[in-house]
């Protein structure tokens, strides 16, 4: 047998096998697969042909090889409808998109709000709950805070840190001491005030923050007092302030009028371990002389810092605790320390009633953004479902012409993933602008409060899953409506295809009153974040002045002892009570209802025998002459603190009504005693209660002192004005600088700008719930408007021929109006009940009014009947002025 | 992602000159039913483009065109990969199994 003869019998009877299988193969690709398969085999076989050998067994490989021809076909068939079948989807999608561009874009546009709005607001939550950034083994970080009977939020004295840290438990890795100190640094000429971080010497070493330049601080650097003047600074203030200037390592600045030198730059994205606050400067403990008044390191009734602590890996936060709490109990019969105080431990964004307040009001927040996507997604499956409605025919004959549910479903989602696709690519960069937004709401603080958000891999992942999350809301309905229509009737005219309608305009109405009760949620929730910013804002703090300049003066950097302090301030207060427009004036060391908190100590009441286990702490404020006259607040009995309150005069205090009703029961407390701060001090004055370190704290003892007699050389001025408070302000600049142009002004702010801090997170709560509840309540508006509009579109044959018959205006528009008042009053109802079973969540978060408030609800129900009719009016209106000759010719 | 061990067995082969299904088949040793698909998926990703054999030839020989396969650039490129890839395998020890890996 010669190459190129007819094919054998053999060869034939595999040929004739191919033919057969050709049916198998898709029909675009049949011929090519056929003729390949052909060309190959004829191939083979003259090679088998030639060959001498065991022919036999060629022959059988060779059908072997031929069986495989089959799988080949039956592969293309699927490969190829599928790869067909998707992309025909997409053009055709496409093309619908395209083709109605207004439709597309509310569509997209609704989406991609929801999606930019949750994304952006998951992006703010995951900032509040990791507010340290930056370090490592972040999981394993808490923060250590004393407790007593009715606080939790001590701070901890050095010497009581010293001894948890030697003595602490195998279930903790490491204790690092901490707290914010401001700091005038000079860098070459220029002197700065910046907030930086008094540490203990391993702090960087804990926390597994690498310096970016330098080093960290050494072991001798954290042994004895005032012998180490170094500073590292922090990556971000660096490279801002000092134009990341790498020759800074070595070199001299000045702290607080004293050299030091910079050892090292933290590494980058690290500020420090206190939740929230970001520190431009590092300082080793041993340094606190020079940083901050007084001689902490010795003083173990004296708390000051905020410890962090690492937990052993794998160990729980209770376990930890637990272990650390046996240590504290030690700790204090070994020193003989009274009282029962022990400590927590927590992690960092429930250390602070702030930070929990911070992620409870974004985690709130994230919760309406859901809603509010929930509400876009129906209102894109309620278009939808009117668009199949307009395709009914098509759909129809595709069905009959042999269309599987299937792929008419898979037709329908494709659409729907592309709508998706887009809202959330639209809601990324949405959420991309926004989310740093959120440093808008931090008030104007003298602290450098730090909610930087930014989108990480987590946040794009979230958007993903909601973006996946609204095919499936918005896409399966119309899906599943659209091809289970009834295909009869849906071929048959249009009289027949109103009645097909009905499922579908149930559907349709269905949605909108979820919207409805949706939207009654979230005005509800709107309107009680409204009225407690509004509560918050009302609240008496105790205090009556509102119009007052505040400013700060520290004579510690500039070098001012106690007895030049003393003359400074009050040499400084007599020349600002000579300006005009100053009423009064005053200083107190830290302003109440600050962020910074308040400073507490222990103390003892003469004549009051504590019971068993009781801690006996006050709040304390360092104050100069007038300041409850400065302040407004009123004086119950007594006097307030005197000009006369100095050194080596009569020690005095004034008490709050909390004090003096707790440990004075039964006895004047005027002309009672105090022993604190190592002396006995007289009660001369009781002054009304007030707020002193949040808006919402239950009343707690306070004591006022003079600081001529427990001196501070921090303090802020108040200056009570009649006028315009920044009026006064050259006058104090002036006199400041007279007495001693070295000694800075800063942290100028009104009373006004002061007292918004206070409110800061209801003003968040309050602002963002308010913008999403009026995008809801626009989206079941938009909903409603469309459910209606469509529904007199349907109904113009109905219509007109009522019109004919001798129905009037009245009452068509009754007839339309009728629909929405009926979809409304059920949306109505179920939102409320809904609202009623929600709203109880946010208990926490609300000042002044309970979730269930009367006012707030029936306020909701105002608006949303309002705008709910308003939606439902226009096609009324349109419905009222129907021609009925075109009505009834529509049909 | 990654090629599977098949398609970078049906790439080299054509590297190596096995130009048509059946000779691949041969080169490699996968069924047929295996080689085929893997052909259209390569093409299909441009990995390899195919052209019939000139139709005059193949009546000179009396025998159909044939299909041939031919490597594209981003095909050489991904069999280097994967090349690359399965040279990178951890030795593993077969002493457990009697068996010493061959020499060279």
């Amino acid at each position: 047998m010669t190459a190129g003869s007819r094919p054998t019998g053999w060869l034939r009877v595999l040929l004739r096998a191919l033919a057969a299988m050709r049916g198998l193969a898709p029909a675009s690709r049949r011929r090519d697969w056929y003729r390949q398969w052909r060309a190959d085999v004829w191939h083979e076989s003259q090679w088998v042909s030639r060959e001498t050998g065991p022919q036999r067994q060629a022959a059988t490989a060779l059908a072997v090889k031929v069986a495989g021809a089959a799988r080949h076909a039956l592969w293309l068939r699927f490969y190829v409808r599928r790869l067909e079948m998707i992309s025909h989807d997409l053009r055709y999608g496409w093309r619908l998109m395209v083709r109605r561009p207004a439709f597309t874009v509310v569509a997209i546009a609704m989406l991609g709000l929801g999606i930019g709005t949750s994304v952006t607001i998951f992006s703010w939550l995951q900032t509040a709950l990791q507010p340290i950034p930056g370090v490592a083994d972040r999981d394993r970080l808490v923060m250590l805070q004393g407790t007593t009977r009715t606080r939790n939020d001590l701070s901890t004295s050095y010497p009581n840190l010293v001894d948890y840290r030697e003595r602490r438990p195998a279930s903790l890795t490491d204790i690092a001491g901490q707290t914010f100190v401001p700091l005038n640094v000079t860098v070459g000429r220029s002197p700065r005030r910046i907030y930086g971080l008094i540490v203990t010497g391993n702090y960087f070493d804990m926390l597994g923050v690498r310096p970016m330049l330098g080093r960290g601080f050494l072991p001798e650097e954290d042994r004895a007092p005032g012998q180490a003047p170094v500073i590292v600074f922090g990556e971000g203030f660096w490279r801002r302030q000092l134009g990341g200037d790498r020759s800074i390592v070595g070199k001299a600045v000045t702290v607080n009028g004293r050299p030091f030198t910079v050892v090292g730059v933290a590494a980058p994205g690290f500020r420090g371990a206190m939740p929230h606050l970001a520190a431009d400067a590092f300082v080793p403990m041993m340094m606190q002389a020079t940083v901050m008044a007084g001689d902490r390191l010795t003083a173990r009734g004296n708390g000051w810092l905020q410890p962090v602590v690492k937990l052993a890996p794998g160990v729980s936060r209770e376990r930890a605790e637990a272990d650390l709490r046996n240590v504290v109990r030690q700790v204090r019969a070994d020193r003989a320390v009274s009282g029962e105080g022990s400590i927590r431990l927590s992690e960092p964004w429930r250390a602070y009633e702030v930070t929990v307040a911070i992620a409870a009001v974004i985690a709130a927040q994230l919760a309406v953004a859901l809603i509010v996507l929930l509400i876009g997604c129906a209102n894109v499956a309620s278009l939808l479902l009117a668009r199949a409605a307009g395709r009914q025919r098509e759909t129809a004959v595709r069905l009959s012409l042999g269309a599987g549910r299937l792929r008419l479903i898979q037709q329908v989602l494709v659409e729907s993933t592309l709508l998706a696709v887009g809202g959330g690519v639209t809601g990324v960069a949405v959420a991309y602008w926004a989310a740093g937004l959120i440093q808008r709401f931090v008030p104007t603080t003298p602290l450098p409060i730090d909610l930087a958000a930014s989108l990480d891999a987590r946040a794009l992942a979230f958007a993903l899953g909601l973006t996946a999350l609204s095919v499936f809301v918005f896409g399966m309905v119309p899906a599943l409506q659209g091809s289970y229509s009834s295909l009869v009737s849906s071929l048959k005219d249009s009289a027949a295809s109103a009645s097909s309608s009905r499922s579908r305009t149930r559907l349709r109405n269905g949605i909108v009153v979820a919207q409805v009760a949706l939207s009654v949620l979230l005005v509800v929730c709107a309107v009680l974040f409204l009225r407690t910013l509004h509560n918050a804002s009302a609240i008496d703090p105790g205090f009556s002045t509102r119009t007052a300049l505040l400013a700060t003066v520290d004579l510690l950097p500039a070098g001012y002892e106690r007895d030049r302090g003393t003359v400074f301030m009050r040499s400084l207060l007599a020349r600002v009570r000579e300006l005009p427009g100053v009423e009064s004036a005053s200083t107190i060391r830290r302003m109440p209802l600050g962020l910074t908190g308040t400073s507490d100590t222990s103390f003892e009441v003469v004549g009051y025998t504590p019971a068993a286990g009781e801690e006996m702490s006050t709040d304390f404020s360092n104050v100069s002459s007038g300041y409850l006259r400065t302040m407004g607040i009123p004086l119950i009995e007594g006097r307030d603190i005197a000009d006369g309150d100095i050194a080596g005069a009569r020690d005095v205090v004034v008490i709050n009504e909390t004090l003096a009703r707790r440990y004075f029961a039964g006895r004047p407390a005027l002309g009672g005693q105090l022993e604190f701060f190592g002396r006995t001090v007289d009660v001369v004055g009781i002054a009304r209660d007030g707020k002193y370190s949040s808006i919402s704290e239950s009343p707690r003892p306070m004591t006022y002192v003079p600081v001529h007699q427990i001196y501070v050389p921090d303090a802020t001025l108040v200056l009570a004005t009649t006028g315009d408070p920044l009026s006064v302000l050259p006058g104090v600049q002036a006199a400041v600088r007279d007495l001693d142009p070295n000694v800075p002004l800063f942290e100028v702010q009104t009373l006004a700008q002061h007292l918004e801090t206070a409110t800061f997170v209801q003003r968040t709560a309050a602002s963002v719930v308010t913008g999403l509840g009026v995008v809801a309540l626009l989206l079941a508006a938009i909903g409603l408007y469309g459910v209606m509009a469509w529904s007199v579109a349907l109904r113009t044959p109905e219509i007109g021929m009522r019109v004919a018959l001798g129905a009037n205006r009245r009452d068509i528009i009754r007839l339309i109006l009728g629909q929405g008042v009926r979809i409304v009053v059920l949306g109505l109802v179920l939102g409320l009940g809904l609202a009623v079973a929600v709203t109880r969540l946010l208990a926490g978060l609300l000042v002044g009014v309970t979730p269930t408030d009367a006012v707030s609800y029936v306020l909701t129900i105002v608006v949303l009947a309002f705008v709910a009719m308003c939606s439902a009016a226009l096609p009324a209106r349109r419905a009222a002025r129907m021609d009925p000759l075109t009505a009834l010719r529509h049909e | 992602m990654p090629l599977p061990f098949a398609s970078i067995a049906v790439l080299h082969a054509i590297a190596d000159g096995h130009r048509f299904g059946f000779e691949i088949i041969d080169a490699i040793g996968l069924k047929s039913g295996t080689v085929y698909p893997v052909l259209e998926k390569l093409e299909g990703a441009g990995l390899v483009t195919s052209t019939w054999e000139d139709a005059a030839r193949a009546r000179q020989d009396k025998r159909p065109p044939r299909r041939y396969f031919d490597l594209t650039a981003a095909g050489a490129t991904a069999l280097a990969d994967g090349l690359e890839r399965y040279r990178n395998l951890k030795p593993v020890s077969l002493r457990a199994w009697k068996i010493r890996p061959a020499r060279g």
